[in-house]
């Protein structure tokens, strides 16, 4: 599984990786932290009963903020949230769940890589598909496939034709490590 | 349940003078009759029938992306705006899965 993570790590490439693992919610009421860091207004209004954050609220905003040039920290926040909640993290279809929201907060607050958290719940969404034989897969897909494209040998150049796929983490650690 | 059983048969082994292909083979026969062998026929796991793999309402984030400054931010975020851009086999998933 470690050799695994650090594959992940390295092909998101976070910056400012402090190799701090994301272990657990710490913040008491995430949503509000989440409203105050994105300036999202009144809670009630961007949550869905059960806690998740509504996709369209938020893309209201960044529609708003992208039509009137804003700058600054938020615009980036907000789309930075927007794929944590759809990508890495995704829940149902037109939620952004309180776990990806908690997710993000880590990483604004303390640059808490979220790798981790990511393959944790590839591990689990495998697990439940391979063990009832279908399903939605709630994780981070096209990660899992870049994992996948990365560990195929082949002759033809076709997958060598992407800057990530030149990466074959495991392979240079051992090429490095065993070469003398 | 796996370490124990690796224990008896690494003892067997210590005692009996079992050669290695012998314990693989007694290895995956007791995989087996706990049904926890990956092989097709042997496995009580469901096969692989229906899979959503979609990721939704990327048609709606991707135009936002010509807004934002993407050099500025990968420096915060990493490579994670690039995932959003990779086209997706499906079989690939779908055949990871059986292992």
């Amino acid at each position: 599984m470690t050799p695994t993570l650090e594959e992940y790590k390295r092909i998101l490439d976070f910056p400012n990786n402090s190799h701090k693992i994301y272990l657990k919610r710490r913040f008491e009421d995430t949503a509000s932290e989440v409203v105050n860091l994105l300036g999202l207004g009144k809670i009630n209004q961007c949550r869905v009963a059960d806690g998740g954050f509504k996709w369209k609220v938020i893309e209201a905003r960044m529609k708003k903020n992208a039509e009137e040039g804003k700058l600054g920290d938020e615009r980036y926040r907000l789309v930075a949230f927007a794929i944590f909640g759809l990508v890495l993290f995704p829940s149902e279809i037109g939620v952004i769940s309180l776990e990806a929201a908690n997710v993000f907060i880590e990483y604004e607050h303390d640059r808490i890589n979220p790798s981790s958290a990511i393959l944790g719940e590839t591990m689990l969404s495998l697990n439940h598909c391979r063990t009832h034989g279908k399903g939605a897969m709630r994780c981070c897909i096209p990660m899992l496939y870049l994992w996948i494209i990365s560990h195929i040998e082949t002759p033809k150049d076709i997958f060598n034709n992407f800057w990530w796929f030149d990466l074959r983490p495991l392979k240079v650690t051992i090429d490095e490590t065993w070469k003398n | 349940m796996l370490n124990s059983s690796i224990q008896v048969f690494l003892a067997e082994i210590m005692t009996n003078h079992l050669s290695f292909q012998e314990f693989g083979q007694e290895f995956e026969l007791t995989q087996v009759a706990e049904g926890k062998c990956p092989r097709i026929d042997a496995s009580r796991l469901p096969c692989i029938t229906k899979i959503n793999h979609m990721v939704h309402y990327l048609g709606k984030l991707l135009p936002i992306m010509e807004y934002i400054d993407e050099t500025l931010f990968e420096r915060r975020y990493g490579r994670i705006a690039q995932l959003m851009r990779l086209p997706i086999q499906a079989a690939a998933i779908k055949a990871l899965l059986n292992f």
